[in-house]
């Protein structure tokens, strides 16, 4: 029984896994708009307290 | 004035995306963009920053993967019976197998989405690394060594975008004599309010290489036109720059207020060419740029042999 249940376990961590994969699968994030995100942290402007 | 220099740039890497020019040194955690191969400190090699990002990346799945094979093995562990050993060895076969596809296929994916938060993380050390290479440009400029400082803070211009670096830049590249094979540039260093030093710095560029007079220093020539007029041969200035418009027609149709303003002051072979365009183009509305171009054609080229015909 709980080897079934460790085998359980290893297909849940599985799913997650192929689950946060294909999300950003569908994000299809670009080399673009990672290079946007870079010069938008070296260029912000902290607000001084 | 000031004596200008004679100087031939270090070549520029050419890379689509700016992160591609961040390396990272992975022992002393400090980051270069400039052209050195090895790190100061340690001596080590940089590496790309991506390549660095990907590791941490392949770690993160390194650790999923062990957990896994620690399930599987557990279960077999577990197992009571032959066939209860079969099926967790068979299973766990399987969903290993299954996420080893799995990497293949969509890792890539995970790769890039984590190389967003690898930044926002570096983020401080970048900073920090990009300030050690500004203090090196402070100390070329106190020993006078204006090409390295300009050429460093060319590779800092890539990532920060501010006036300060490029008002730097402007007074860097006025200590040299500009020529056409230069690697030149102008809209980079382009700053959002007037200084004079920049339009010292546009002088010489129209001169050496009136291309790179495009939509921004346009713009920039038409708000601080005012200004511009004031400095020694303003007029002439504004002339050229308006002469270096008449190089595309959108820019023409777009800047026409400009060219028609300071009409008599662009050079002769560029008003033959704004003369040949307003010919051919009289009736698309340009009766306005027309009408100037005819008034100085008729008052200074009148018995011009290349201007024949074209009024």
């Amino acid at each position: 029984m709980v080897s079934y249940f460790l085998l359980a376990a290893a297909f849940v961590l599985l799913a997650v896994r192929f689950t946060k994969l294909l999300r950003l699968k569908r994000r299809n994030l670009s080399a673009r708009e990672i290079d946007q995100h870079l010069h938008a942290l070296l260029n912000e402007k902290r607000e001084r307290p | 004035m000031r004596k200008k220099i004679g100087v031939l740039f270090r070549k520029t890497q050419k890379t689509a995306y700016t992160f591609e020019r961040l390396k990272a040194c992975k022992h002393c955690h400090t980051y270069h963009v400039l052209w050195d191969t090895h790190c100061e400190e340690c001596g080590r090699e940089y590496q790309p920053i991506r390549k660095l990002s990907a590791s941490v990346t392949r770690r993160y799945v390194q650790t999923r993967f062990l957990l896994m094979v620690l399930f599987v093995c557990l279960a077999i562990l577990c197992a009571k019976s032959l066939p209860q050993i079969l099926i967790a060895g068979g299973v766990g076969i399987l969903l290993l197998a299954l996420f080893y596809w799995m990497q293949k296929k969509y890792g890539s994916y995970e790769r890039d989405a984590q190389f967003l938060p690898f930044l926002s993380q570096e983020q401080d050390a970048i900073k920090k690394s990009l300030v050690h290479h500004l203090e090196e440009i402070g100390a070329d400029v106190k020993a006078e060594r204006y090409k390295e400082a300009y050429e460093k803070i060319r590779e800092i211009g890539h990532f920060i975008h501010s006036d300060t670096i490029k008002i730097r830049k402007i007074m860097f590249l006025n200590h040299f004599i500009l020529r056409k094979d230069m690697e030149l540039e102008l809209e980079t260093v382009t700053p959002s309010t007037y200084d004079k030093d920049f339009v010292e710095y546009l002088r010489e560029v129209i001169k050496v290489q009136p291309s790179l007079v495009k939509k921004s220093v346009l713009d920039y020539a038409r708000r601080y036109k005012a200004y511009i007029l004031l400095q020694e041969n303003g007029e002439q200035l504004m002339g050229q720059i308006a002469g270096a418009a008449l190089r595309m027609r959108p820019y023409i149709d777009q800047y026409q207020d400009l060219i028609i303003e300071f009409i008599d002051f662009i050079p002769r072979d560029r008003f033959l060419r704004l003369a040949k365009l307003v010919h051919t183009h009289r009736h698309e509305g340009w009766e306005l740029l027309y009408a100037a171009t005819k008034r100085r054609v008729d008052a200074q080229f009148a018995f011009d042999p290349d201007f024949a015909g074209i009024s």
